[in-house]
């Protein structure tokens, strides 16, 4: 793969934002600047400018068969190595990658305890635990999916939490690096450093040890208190809110957990999570 | 002295060809973009004209008015007798919802387009006024002008309202430039003039049309003079609102207010 992009590929809620934000600080050498973290590559603004049309008269079918043209313009923006967000699964069963090969140079895959991604989406979207956990058992869960209206974002199909997970790891076009948010709260320094390090990014561990204490999850916590964070899309409720392992123990009840538990038996088994 | 691009692949998209241009949009249609600014689309097997007629009024259309040397904007415009609005903002920021609500407020506005905006240095509109607008259902149900909608694209749920044209005789010349934006951290829309040049500059490219075509063309030059004079002449102010669709009443008075009010001193402070 000769392209630039880094794809931090991630289900929702498990810590994207945190890494990107450590990242930022380590750019920077400074504090993050909450207000530009990088774009997503479902940003419809994003697939617009590169590619000049209005996604607005594609179908999100259509956006889908386009998207990697757009990796494609916005890698070329770039002269050297890039991270970018990204929510959607890689592939659909036989389908092909939403992203184009050609502009990536790897990708740091960022997993978490499903049963505490499903809390953390109950509590950001306003969901019941049970209706969280529903989405990441449910092969056709989607992100802005709405057919007769549009937001700033577009399409993304999610898919089962394991089909998500099975769909980056796997791989047989992308370098896929796999890094548990469990082991960036143990040792983020070390996980942060190895993980960019894995990527192509030269780091050093003193510079990520900074950045860790710039982008620390109670700074991140008092930067949305005081002035709030621009991509949180209800002021309401708080973008940064725990950021511990293990919330679930406290708030899914047993049998949600355990529903989670069996359906991702298997992936979870391979990453080291006990169900 | 305008270099001749030959064959080159430039955008996603697009190919230059010697100053003609090719948009290929795979399962679609090809569009062939001639340097008389004609627009050809041809659709591929099984797809309808229907399907593919709404690209040559925005994406084809616009790389036809830079082919012409003109810079369009990805914009909407509104405007009362011979001033005029133009709307800028991100994707889904709410451009043709504004135009609509803006027209649907006060009989006395005109729209001229909502997608694509062509205006010289001075401000003056170069291309004629449509008075379309494209719509998704809800905004058009918000507007209460749900029923009168028509297809532009079997496939979309968005529909097309003819709202009032221009009919004036006078060239319609830009009295204010809005840039929309979202910004969720806010309780209630915030309207500020900008100031520094290189603010505005910076906003006007990236409301561009195709602008990574810009400099492979050999417009570079062209097009900083015009950006110049733009942002030189015509008041400017960004708008932020939260997602929220409530807001967009709201957006509509404060605009309304800036652009009615000469713009530059209603657009101090929001």
């Amino acid at each position: 793969l000769t392209g630039r992009t880094v794809w931090l590929a991630s289900y929702p809620r498990s810590g994207n934002t945190w890494f990107r934000a450590v990242y930022s600080a380590w750019r920077t050498g400074g504090p993050p600047n909450l207000d530009h973290l990088g774009t997503i590559a479902s940003s419809r603004e994003r697939f617009d400018d590169a590619l000049g049309i209005s996604s607005s008269d594609l179908t999100a079918d259509e956006v889908d068969r386009l998207r990697p043209r757009a990796d494609e313009v916005v890698d070329m923006d770039f002269g050297r190595l890039h991270l970018e967000k990204i929510h959607d699964r890689l592939s659909t069963p036989g389908g092909p990658e939403i992203v184009s090969a050609a502009a990536t140079h790897c990708a740091i895959y960022l997993m978490r305890d499903p049963r505490d991604v499903a809390v953390s989406l109950a509590h950001q979207n306003g969901l019941s635990p049970e209706r969280a956990g529903d989405m990441l058992c449910d092969p056709e869960t989607a992100i802005a999916d709405r057919t007769d209206d549009i937001s700033d974002q577009l399409r993304q199909r999610l898919g089962t939490w394991s089909d998500h997970v099975s769909s980056w790891i796997d791989s047989k076009v992308i370098r896929v690096h796999v890094v548990r948010f469990e082991d960036c709260v143990a040792d983020p320094g070390s996980v942060f450093s190895a993980a960019l390090t894995q990527a192509g990014f030269t780091v050093s561990r003193q510079d990520i040890a900074a950045a860790v204490e710039h982008a620390s999850f109670e700074r991140l916590q008092s930067v949305e208190a005081a002035a709030g964070f621009r991509e949180n899309r209800d002021r309401q409720r708080p973008f940064f809110r725990r950021g511990r392992p293990g919330a679930w123990h406290d708030e899914l009840r047993p049998e949600v957990a355990d529903r989670i538990a069996e359906a991702h038996r298997e992936v979870m088994g391979r990453f080291g999570y006990r169900s | 002295l305008r270099p001749v691009v030959e064959h080159e692949a430039v955008s996603g998209l697009v190919e230059l060809m010697d100053g003609e241009a090719r948009i290929r949009l795979p399962g679609l249609a090809t569009f062939d973009v001639g340097r008389d600014s004609t627009v050809g689309a041809r659709p591929e097997p099984g797809t309808g004209q229907d399907e593919v007629a709404c690209f040559t009024g925005s994406t084809a259309g616009a790389l036809a008015s830079l082919l012409a040397g003109t810079f369009p904007l990805r914009a909407a415009a509104v405007g009362r007798e011979s001033r005029m609005l133009v709307i800028c903002g991100r994707a889904a920021a709410g451009k043709s919802a504004l135009a609509a609500s803006l027209a649907l407020l006060d009989p006395s506005y005109w729209v001229a387009s909502d997608k694509v905006v062509q205006i010289d240095g001075l401000g003056r509109l170069l291309a004629g006024a449509s008075g379309g607008v494209e719509l998704w259902p809800p905004v058009a149900h918000r507007l209460g002008i749900e029923s009168k909608g028509a297809v532009v694209r079997p496939s979309l749920a968005k529909r097309r309202y003819e709202l009032r044209r221009f009919a004036g005789t006078d060239q319609p010349v830009t009295a204010l430039v809005a840039f929309l934006d979202i910004d969720n951290r806010l309780a209630e829309p915030e309207l500020h003039q900008l100031v520094a040049g290189r603010e505005k500059l910076q906003a006007l490219v990236s409301a561009q049309w195709h602008r990574r075509l810009i400099a492979p063309l050999g417009l570079g030059l062209g097009h900083l003079e015009w950006a110049s004079s733009v942002a030189r002449s015509i008041p400017m102010v960004r708008v932020n609102r939260p997602r929220q669709a409530m807001t967009l009443a709201t957006v509509t008075e404060l605009v309304k207010n800036a652009f009615e009010a000469g713009a530059i001193g209603a657009a101090e402070t929001s």
